[in-house]
Parts: structure tokens; C-alpha cells; sequence
């Protein structure tokens, strides 16, 4: 689904904020990287407790923000909120506790799942191909950003075959080869002109179609 | 179990968000002290993982390889092939436990920008956090649409022959610019080089990394 997480090309963004922050200071405030630790941690967890979570299901949980608040929250406490929506969903924790901030109950048990990735087929492309990417994608999460949909581009890698984000998002891990595609500016933005370049993408074969 | 229900996790947000304190600050607490609470953590979890990566990472790892590039042909060949084996051969990354990284190289001709559109995708585990502004809207919406403009609000204006790729970081391949050497730096030694790398200059925002008098 295209939630307000696909922000490429969007226009109406002032300057970029932040530009002249310290290399060696990242965090703005001490809570930042306590969020970052906690999930760094949290995700290790909870692939070795084979929860069926991926990372991929992760990042939808954050997309899922509602946009409003997606866009006004700061980047970090919208990792906070998805940590908690995570741990929620799969019976770790309650609303409730989180917003007393105390535990009041065991979690769940949880029956651990091994994922086994299907393997991929051949490739259909080769390096200097033509292709045109899909113009709709139905899945719930996907990595083909709005702005190369139904763009022509041309295979200028191939990295072989990859887990399919789309898939695992949903918890199916299924292989499918991975290409970066070039796109040119002018096909990305015909009307825009200025100065031109070129934006490279890596997608999926099953993003991938012949002109 | 995971349930891989949008529309469940889109409810839980809402009622995250009308009940959750409006600090942040207190939101990770509670975070914290539940799972502290639940077993997942220990109370010194949390202090001890930061301690540990503000140690072992951050963008001297980068700079480090880079700067290594720069001086050793054979090297610069390894990072070029396989950028995450130059981290290993440096002992700054684990075998197998790095990234699918590639290294960018910027020459006369080309320069390189990494963003990430849809989310925040970034070497974490070798160059740090990313700053603030590679996580911004701002930079997100724009870096795919208007690079050169946002290149000159870092004072980066590249000449008519210079061309200009943009990475969007979709897979989870990652990405790491190489900048070029900057003219005469002969005979300097390999830390000095290293400290003339800047953590902007591996994402693409900052070019010229010339040694300002203050630099040495």
C-alpha cells in the first residue's frame, strides 16, 4: 500500500534541516539512541526467537504510523511507537502497559517458526536490457517507490537472487533475482527540467517488465 | 505470534498514540522498563550496547578504508570488488557479519548520492548513525528529484561535466561513497588522510575534502 512513507519526489519540502550537524554527534538528545539501542537489541531477539518477524514486516509497522503523525513525529519516536506495535501485535505486551510503562502480565509464549526461502527461478534479464517498471504494485509493502513506477530504465547490475520484500513483509520468504536499474532524469521527471542525472534503484524482477 | 495484519498494527497505533505520553523521552522508558520487566533485558542492556558500538563504529571506520584506498592500488581494487572485505582485511567489520555493501567512487567526472526514499536504509553497523538530515523529509522528498539544489544547500556545486548518480537504497544493499583524494596531500600519512574524510562525504553532500590550514 502507498502510505506517506514513499517520499521520493514529493515536492513541497523546504531546505534539508540538520545540514551542519556534528559528525560526531548524531543523536539530538539522550533518549534518541536509548530508542536506537532498544531496537538494535530487540530485533536480534526477535529474529532469534523466530517470531516470524522479518525486517521487512518491521518496516510496514513503521509505514502503518498514520501519516499525519508519520510526518510530525521525530524519527525516533516513531521507531519507539513501531517497537511497541511489534511487541504488541505478537502478544509480548499490552497498550495498557506500555502507557503505565510497568508489566502486568508474562508474554505470550511463542511457537517459533522457521522460515525456509524458496529458491528463485532464472533470471529473465541481463545486463544492458531494456525494461519498464510495473505502473501498480498490490502488495502490502513493497520497494518499488512511487516515483519509478511505469518508468523505462536499464539493467546496469545484476546481484542474483535476493528475499523478496514484498513477500516477507507478510512472512514468506521467496528469493527472486535483484537488479539496479538506471533511470534518467528525464524519464523520472519529463516536466521538471534543470540540470540532468541519473537515479539508480534496486528492484526485483517481479517489479520488472519488457517495454 | 506475528500477525502480518496491517489493519491490526494500524488500529495499535491509534491507540498507542491517544494514550502514550506526548514525550518522547518517556515513551522509550516505558519501552525500556517493560522489557526490562518481561526478561527481554537486563538493566544495563541498553548502556552497554551503546558503550560498545560508540567504540567500535562510527564514520572513522569509513574514513579508515578510505583513506587506505587512497595510498594502496590493490586495496582500492578490493574496495572497489568487494567493499566489505576491505573492511575485513582493516579488522573494522566481522567476515560475514558486515553488509552487501558497495563503495561508490567519485572521479573528475561523476559524483555520487546516497538516500534512502522509502525509509532510512544506511551502513549502520559500520559508519554509525546517519545524521539527522539523510533521515529528514526533506532529504528523502528531494535528493531523487532536485539533487543539485539540495547538493548546493551543502555547498556542493559540481561543474557541467561533472554527471551526478543518485542511489536509492530499495534493497538491502547498501552504499558508500568514496570521495577523491584532495590535491596536495602527497607523503601525508594514512591517519591524516583518514581525518580529512567527513561522514558527508561518504553519503555524497560534501566533494571537496582540500585540507583547510586547521585541518593538520
Amino acid at each position: 500500500m502507498d502510505t506517506i512513507h514513499d517520499l521520493g519526489g514529493r515536492e513541497g519540502f523546504g531546505p534539508v534541516k540538520w545540514q551542519s550537524d556534528n559528525d560526531k554527534k548524531p543523536f539530538h538528545e539522550p533518549w534518541q539512541a536509548r530508542s536506537w539501542a532498544v531496537c538494535m537489541i530487540m530485533f536480534g531477539r526477535l529474529r532469534r526467537d523466530k517470531t516470524g518477524w522479518t525486517l521487512d514486516w518491521s518496516r510496514h509497522v513503521l509505514e502503518r504510523i498514520p501519516p499525519a503523525n508519520y510526518l510530525a513525529m521525530n524519527y525516533f519516536d516513531k521507531w519507539t511507537q513501531h517497537m511497541m506495535a511489534l511487541l504488541i501485535d505478537q502478544g509480548t505486551a499490552n497498550v495498557a502497559e506500555f502507557v503505565e510503562g510497568r508489566s502486568k502480565s508474562k508474554p505470550t509464549a511463542i511457537t517459533p517458526i522457521d522460515m525456509v526461502p524458496t529458491e528463485a527461478e532464472d533470471a529473465r534479464f541481463s545486463l544492458g536490457d531494456s525494461v519498464v517498471t510495473k505502473q501498480k504494485i498490490g502488495s502490502m509493502h513493497t520497494r518499488l517507490p512511487g516515483f519509478a513506477r511505469g518508468c523505462k530504465g536499464i539493467i546496469e547490475a545484476s546481484h542474483g537472487p535476493e528475499i523478496l520484500a514484498d513477500d516477507s513483509a507478510v512472512g514468506t520468504l521467496r528469493k527472486e533475482h535483484l537488479y539496479t536499474v538506471i533511470f534518467d532524469s528525464t524519464e523520472l521527471w519529463p516536466k521538471d527540467g534543470g540540470r540532468p542525472f541519473d537515479v539508480r534503484v534496486d528492484l526485483w524482477e517481479s517489479y520488472l517488465e519488457i517495454p | 505470534m506475528v500477525s502480518h495484519d496491517s489493519d491490526k498494527i494500524a488500529h495499535i497505533h491509534r491507540e498507542l498514540h491517544s494514550h502514550l505520553p506526548p514525550e518522547p523521552g518517556l515513551r522509550v522508558k516505558a519501552l525500556e522498563t517493560v522489557l526490562i520487566e518481561k526478561g527481554f533485558l537486563q538493566n544495563d542492556t541498553v548502556d552497554n550496547w551503546l558503550e560498545n558500538y560508540a567504540e567500535k563504529i562510527g564514520p572513522k571506520v569509513g574514513a579508515r578504508v578510505i583513506a587506505r584506498s587512497w595510498i594502496d592500488p590493490s586495496f582500492e581494487q578490493t574496495l572497489r570488488d568487494d567493499a566489505m572485505k576491505a573492511f575485513v582485511e582493516l579488522d573494522l567489520a566481522e567476515e560475514g557479519g558486515g553488509y552487501d555493501l558497495q563503495a561508490v567512487f567519485n572521479s573528475e567526472s561523476e559524483h555520487n548520492l546516497v538516500v534512502c526514499t522509502l525509509c532510512s536504509c544506511y551502513p549502520l553497523r559500520l559508519l554509525g548513525m546517519s545524521p539527522a538530515w539523510y533521515k529528514s523529509t526533506e532529504y528523502r522528498a528531494r535528493a531523487v528529484r532536485d539533487p543539485h539544489g539540495v547538493l548546493e544547500e551543502f555547498g556542493v556545486e559540481l561543474s557541467d561535466d561533472v554527471k551526478l548518480h543518485v542511489w536509492d537504497s530499495t534493497s538491502e544493499r547498501r552504499f558508500m561513497v568514496v570521495p577523491q583524494r584532495p590535491p596536495a596531500t602527497d607523503g601525508w600519512s594514512e591517519d591524516d588522510l583518514a581525518n580529512l574524510v567527513t561522514r558527508n562525504s561518504m553519503i555524497g553532500t560534501h566533494r571537496d575534502l582540500s585540507p583547510g590550514p586547521e585541518t593538520r
